[in-house]
Formats: structure tokens, sequence, C-alpha cells
């Protein structure tokens, strides 16, 4: 299934190869699939209740539509020929899990409602909740947002007086072993009391989570660096300023980035809880509502939005980081 | 170097089995045989409030022993108490029939076998404040414990029934319950509606709090039996005489509560099966019409059902008194 393709080298020249019968097949293979999936979705009986609309049923000759479409537009650029070959077995991968999971719960009842919905379940929740899930993305990534810069501007600062300043250290070290292991939940009457708004005591809950790993990676990085680094500084007659802004804190930063990374899984970690404090909308207020009436299909498609969310925050953070770190490109996957 | 591989994917499969197979070893969970004599093990669930007092009364006076159970309580939310009964690992729990009527539309597998006792939900405003109506509730902040909630049922059935569109005239806030007042005194909501014992407790502050809604008093809601006693439906098919004789041991205890209220106060802080004070908890007990009722039950499962249809809780394709007749169940035995 690999590529195996030579990118053309000219402007003029052209591939004259015709392209290999294998990756047609593999660039074939999600149509299968969807044409399985859907055989076995409309002609095998249901064994689980199902009374929503059918979304699933009806959306598969658009499905498979699109997918021609955009098998055959790919035969105009080469290179998005080769990345649709690349992603065909994955994408066929999805389907097929897809289908397999519509038959254990939909077709055979084998895994019990309402745990366990079938995906026509989870796309009905989907569309029938889109306009309280795109209010409930908005508050939560507002919050979200909110409280990781909080916490990053108090940690990165906070990490680097403690790794360079033995003082900040001796004083500080200690807090955040105790502070560590506290769980959000135990900080709630705590914020609400401190903050005179429960929004603030959100965004407190939220900082607090990122705030933790920033810091420990931040001291962390600072008191790693290498002092051959200060002393040729030193030598060149840096000030203490020179040395912690221009030498310390670039050197330490590939570490700084893990923290950074941490602290926002944290964040997205500490979203339920922090939503618990009165607010109007939320992917975490969604789930609790979701769960309290067991509608799991609620559940489960708001937990995808909130994957796709938290994937997409951390490629932002990575490209930021690729550019910040360009010397050091390539060295973590994401 | 191609052993090496080989014998470490085998140590990787081999550890990943061992995983496998601890976990799933470790879970059986098949009930073993009693001999006659032998009193039937069963777990009942319970979340540490005072309303639940008839399961306690029905473990400490003895009417679980009487039935032949050996009854272990178990404690644990109401998340983990939905879970755990729909797969059979509690065998019974007391629930206020409007906080489970949504999870049992969806699927969960158990079923209402008696009602228990009337009230313990409360609409709290401020002392002297402008609502007095459900038209008053317009464009206000009500603070809940839970998004769809017993008391958020309450509330929302009253302003229905009053004309008053509760989604989206009215802003509904979350606050875990121990919060609530907390917000409250921060102004960020402008009414409370909450179930025990924050019902019983904060309406003794009468310069700060009126009681707008008590579903013990005020009608409709005083003669409709709030908290009923669910078993699991795995009981249900496999052993129904249990389910019966659960259900007869707690409505014992109910009615020995409706006599006894101060005396069961007293025992449940003791035993420290809930908070507060032996005081308060007995006051709270002898609010709540304690007389079980397999009718009453049933009654109240049909008028939720309605209800819960009508505030629109429930899902549009559900017939409220289909659902209300698949999830009540008379078991032999019980009146």
């Amino acid at each position: 299934m690999a590529l195996s393709q030579p990118a053309p080298t000219g402007i003029s020249e052209v591939q004259k190869k015709p392209f290999p019968i294998k990756n047609i097949v593999t660039s074939l293979l999600p149509l299968l699939l969807l044409a399985l999936f859907w055989a076995e979705h409309t002609l095998l009986p249901d064994g689980q209740m199902f009374t929503k609309r059918r979304y699933l049923a009806e959306s598969f000759p658009f499905l498979m539509g699109l997918y021609l479409v955009t098998f055959g537009a790919s035969f105009y650029r080469k290179d998005f020929h080769e990345k649709l070959t690349y992603q065909a077995p994955l994408i066929a991968g999805v389907i097929g899990f897809l289908m397999l999971w519509d038959v254990v719960t939909l077709k055979l009842g084998l895994l019990p409602l309402p745990q366990f919905p079938s995906p026509g379940a989870v796309i009905a929740a989907l569309i029938a909740d889109a306009e309280v899930l795109f209010v409930s993305i908005y508050h939560s990534l507002g919050l979200l947002f909110g409280g990781y810069l909080l916490g990053l501007l108090f940690g990165i600062p906070t990490g680097i007086l403690m790794g360079w300043f033995s003082s900040v250290n001796y004083w500080l070290s200690p807090i955040l072993r105790f502070i560590g292991p506290i769980p959000a939940t135990a900080w709630i009457p705590i914020a609400m009391v401190v903050f005179p708004s429960s929004f603030q005591a959100s965004i407190f809950l939220v900082a607090l989570a990122a705030w933790f790993p920033i810091t420990i990676m931040t001291w962390s990085g600072i008191s790693n660096v290498s002092n051959s680094y200060y002393e040729v500084a030193r030598t060149l007659g840096a000030s203490t300023r020179y040395l912690i802004l221009k030498v310390a804190l670039p050197a330490s930063l590939p570490s700084v980035f893990v923290g950074t990374f941490m602290g926002l899984g944290s964040s997205f970690a500490t979203l339920v809880v922090a939503e618990l404090l009165g607010v109007k909308a939320g992917m975490g207020w969604y789930v609790s509502w979701a769960q309290g009436w067991a509608e799991y299909a609620k559940v489960w498609a708001a937990l995808f939005v909130m994957a796709i969310i938290f994937s997409g925050t951390t490629s932002l953070l990575f490209k930021v980081r690729d550019r910040v770190l360009v010397w050091q490109k390539g060295l973590v996957k994401w | 170097m191609r052993e090496r591989w080989e014998k470490l994917g085998a140590a990787c499969l081999a550890s990943i089995f061992l995983a496998v197979v601890l976990t799933g070893c470790g879970g059986g969970d098949s009930k073993p045989a009693t001999n006659p004599g032998e009193l039937k093990k069963v777990k009942i669930g319970y979340s540490g409030g005072t309303c639940e007092a008839p399961v306690f009364t029905a473990l400490e006076k003895g009417f679980l022993k009487e039935e032949g159970l050996d009854a272990e309580l178990v404690k644990g939310d109401f998340d983990n108490n939905k879970n755990s009964l729909a797969t059979g690992k509690l065998d019974a729990v007391n629930g206020l029939v409007m906080s489970w009527i949504k999870p049992l539309e969806q699927g969960l597998d158990a079923k209402f076998t008696t009602g228990i006792h009337t009230g313990c939900n409360y609409v709290l405003v401020p002392a002297n404040s402008t609502i007095k109506t459900a038209q008053d509730f317009k464009g206000k902040r009500v603070g809940v414990d839970a998004m769809g909630g017993s008391p958020m049922m309450v509330l929302a059935r009253e302003l229905v029934n009053n004309g008053v569109d509760y989604k989206n005239d009215v802003q509904w806030r979350v606050f875990p319950k121990t919060e609530l007042e907390a917000a409250y005194d921060k102004g960020e909501i402008d009414a409370i509606a909450v179930g025990e014992p924050f019902g019983t407790m904060w309406r003794k502050k009468t310069d700060k709090f009126t009681v707008l809604i008590d579903t013990a008093k005020t009608p409709p809601y005083k003669d409709e039996y709030c908290c009923l006693l669910l078993v699991s439906g795995k009981l249900i098919k496999q052993d129904e005489p249990t389910a019966a004789a659960i259900t007869r041991a707690v409505m014992k205890g109910a009615l020995y509560v409706k006599d006894h209220p101060q005396e069961i106060g007293q025992l449940l802080v003791e035993k420290k099966y809930v908070g507060g004070t032996a005081e308060l908890n007995g006051e709270i007990l002898s609010q709540f019409n304690y007389v079980p009722s397999v009718d009453g039950g049933e009654k109240a499962v049909q008028s939720t059902a309605v209800e819960a249809r009508k505030v629109q809780f429930l899902d549009p394709a559900t017939d409220p008194d289909v659902l209300a007749k698949q999830i009540f169940v008379r078991l032999k035995g019980v009146q």
C-alpha cells in the first residue's frame, strides 16, 4: 500500500506510467466497506430499540458519492492521490469498525441499552443537539483558553524563578508537592468562597490544572540547562537578566513545551469539574446532563466532539512549537 | 537479533494476556446457591439521604431478616447507583421517580415496585422576593444540583402548567448541592430548586428564604409519591420472590418510620447513614407521608410519565402510558 510513484522532477515532465492496480484497489477499499456497511445496516433486522430518525441509513448514497468524487478528483493531483492511497486503509478500518459496532449493538443487541447505543443513535444525537453543542463548544473553549492562558502566565515565570533562584525553590517546592495530588473537586468549596463569581472559580480550577505541570516542566528545564552555556555567556559579559532570558529560557524551551502539552491535557480533564459551577453551557455541563439522564448516545457524541477539539488544540500547540523550536522539528511525533 | 525481537514480542503478548485474565477472572459474579434455612444475600444501594430511612430501618429493625434476606447496604451516588442497578450489581435502590423516569425510558434495566413516600423537593425563593407565581420566574436564574433532575422537573412542571416556557424564559444554573447557598449569596441565582436535607435546612432561615413549593404540602404534588423502590431487572427476571421480599421488607420499614420518626432520625445519625443532627432528620421524616403503597407508586409513575412528556424531558417518540406500564411491576406477594 506504500506510495511508490516518484514525484515529477520538472515542470514539463508528466508521469507517463499508468497507475499501479494495487494502489487503485487500495483506494477503493473504503468504498467496498461502505457498501458492506450499507447492506448490513439496511438488510439485517434490528435487535435493539431505535426510535430516532435514521440519518445513517439516509447518508450512505451521499457518502459513497462523495468518496467516488474525491477518488476521481485525486487523479488530477499526484500528491493528493498518494495521500488518499495512504489514508485509504485507515478510512476503511474506521468504516469497518463502525459496521462492527452497528452489528453488535443495533442488529444483534449483544450489548445492552442504554450503555451501548448504536452509531446511528450517536449520529442522531449529534444532529438533534447540534445547536446546544455549538453553544457548549463556544463556552467550553472560552473557559479552556481563559484558564489555560492564566496557567501559562503564572506557570512559566514561577518555573523560571524556581529553576533559577534556590531561595524561591526552597519555599515553593514543598507547596508544589502538596498541591499536586489535590483533585480539582476538592478545590470547589475554597474556590467558591474566595472568588466573587462562579465563572472566576471555574477559570481558577482550569488554570490550576494547567499551572502545575507547566511550572514543574519549566523549573526542570531551567535547572537542567548546561553550565557551559552560562560560562560562555558570562565570559562575554552577560548580566543576570540576559542569562535568564536569553540563555536559560531558550535552552529550556523543549522542556517548557512538554509542560504546555501536559497542561493542555490537564485543563481538558478538569473542564468537566470546572463546569459543575453554574455555567450556562459547556461540554462538561452537557455530558453531566446526558449522564444523569442515561442518554449515553449523547455522552458519546459529546466525547467525540471533545476529542476533535482536543486533537485540534494540541495540533495547534504543536504548530507553535515547531515554529519556535524549528531546529528540533521532527523529534516528537503527534 | 531476530530471536530477541520474537522473545520481546512473545513477552508483551503474554503480559497482555495475563492482564486480561486477571481482570476478567476477578469479576466473577455468580451467586452461590443458598441452602434452605440460610439467608439470601442481597445488595441494596443508598446515597446517604434522609429519605432512604425505610431501607436503613428495614435492615436495622430486622425486617429484611424476617423476609429471609441477608442485606448488604452499598453506598454510592446517583450515577453509580444507576449503573450498578442496571447491571445487577445492586438488587434494589430507593429512588425519586422524577429522577429515574428518563434513565428508565432510555432502557435502563430496572423497575419500580412500590411507592414509599411523598414529597422531598423544594423550590426556595428569597424571603421578601417578588417571585410569587410561576409567571414571576420569567427571566430569572434558578439554581439546581443537576440538569433534568427531580427538583428541576418539579419547577419545570409548575412553569409549563402555568404557561411559562421553562426552556427559554428561565435560566438554569447547575451547582453542587453544597454550593447552592453560596451561589445564591453571591447573587448568581434568584431561586433554588433542591431536595433534602438542604430543603429543610434552608427553609429554617426564614429571614433568607421563603418556600414557594414544598412537594409534601403544595398541591398537586402533595399526593404524589416521590420516592419509590426500584429493583434491578435482572433480579426480577431471575428471582421474583426475592424481589418481592425486598419490597415487602422496605414497605414494613416505611411504616415503622411513619410511626417512629424521631427514633429513626436518631438511628440514622448514630449509625452514620446520613449527616446532620438527629433532630433535623426526625423533623424531615415526620413531614413526609411514609405510608407505602403499591397503588400510589403506580399512579405516581403514570402521572410522572405524562408530566415528563409534557415538559419534554422524554423523547417525542415515547408514549407515556406505554412507558409507565413498562417500568412499574406489581410483584406477586406484594400488596
